[in-house]
């Protein structure tokens, strides 16, 4: 290692573009500096990620190596990220959506009791009974997200929960924008069938609060 | 087909929250990710590999010193075996010029 760590600094410090950093890490810098260039870049993607990974996949552990193996893909194979054919994070995105779906082929998502939203529905405000009607109507969404065919889901997640553009959004998901504009319109009708029917009351039976 | 992003849809699926236990912290899969070798595709390895060899004098120095003593080497056999001095660059340079090179 030839180069002092203060050569890091003006990564650290400057606002690099995603560009310049993976032209870092591919290759172009010493280990360390293409380690912190990578640490940079990672971060700024990595909630947003996750995000995208627990939508598809409804679960935890399954979104983590998800996460996982997009990040470690990208490292690997930096020197591919070739920025004239796409920003990198369509690239990044691609990779993640590809391994989310390859994951949803193997393990579909379980249809109940997906994600406890005990935590994120509770406020100090909330009766037993607003808490467990929020909780019924969390569930019902993801039972409707999950019986919708994967890359359906996959367009809903990029363009209704994450706000992608649809350009954006065709590209990460490797279509054509009327393919995607498709995608949603058949997506938007079978959501707004399956979610139309007025939410169960508490004193049904169903999710246990 | 156009599709216009319906503001009720969106409202009613954003009722599916995600909280923070959800998110893993970044930093083990960061480094796990940076634990696995990189693949840097043969001629971009080269290219650094020459760039880094000439702008950098310390850089892979024992390969330096090992190909100037193989020069000296042969240099040191040619002159002796031609009793005459041998200028191995020069003696490269021509025969790269023979080739067309």
């Amino acid at each position: 290692m030839y180069r002092d760590e203060t050569s890091i600094i003006p990564i650290m410090t400057g606002v690099s573009s995603d560009t310049d950093l993976m032209s870092r890490i591919a290759g172009g810098e010493t280990g360390l500096i293409r380690e912190q260039a990578f640490r940079l870049l990672a971060a700024r993607y990595m909630s947003r990620a996750q995000a995208i990974a627990m939508r598809i996949v409804h679960h935890k552990q399954d979104a983590e190596d998800c996460v996982q193996e997009a990040l470690t893909r990208s490292w690997q194979h930096a020197a591919r990220f070739d920025p004239a054919r796409s920003a990198f994070s369509t690239w990044f995105y691609r990779i993640l959506t590809n391994a989310a779906l390859d994951r949803l082929r193997r393990r579909p998502p379980p249809a109940d009791n997906i994600v406890d939203h005990g935590d994120s529905l509770a406020d100090n405000a909330a009766t037993g009974e607003d808490i467990y009607l929020k909780k019924r109507e969390a569930q019902r969404i993801q039972n409707a997200l999950s019986a919708l065919p994967a890359q359906q889901k996959l367009a809903i997640v990029l363009c209704y929960y994450e706000d992608f553009t649809q350009s954006e959004a065709a590209r990460i998901m490797q279509v054509h924008i009327k393919a995607l504009e498709g995608l949603l319109s058949r997506a938007k009708k079978s959501l707004k069938q399956d979610l139309s029917p007025a939410p169960l009351s508490p004193n049904r039976s169903g999710l246990s609060s | 087909m156009t599709h216009e992003i319906d503001t009720d849809l969106k409202e009613k699926l954003r009722q599916w929250p995600l909280n923070s236990h959800d998110f893993s912290p970044p930093g083990p899969l960061i480094e796990t990710a940076m634990s696995h070798a990189q693949i840097i595709p043969f001629g971009v390895r080269i290219r650094h590999e020459l760039e880094l060899a000439f702008t950098q004098w310390a850089y892979a120095l024992p390969y330096k010193l090992g190909a100037a003593a193989t020069c000296l080497m042969i240099g040191a056999g040619l002159g002796g075996l031609l009793e005459e001095p041998v200028n191995v660059a020069g003696l490269a340079l021509m025969s790269l010029t023979g080739t067309g090179l």
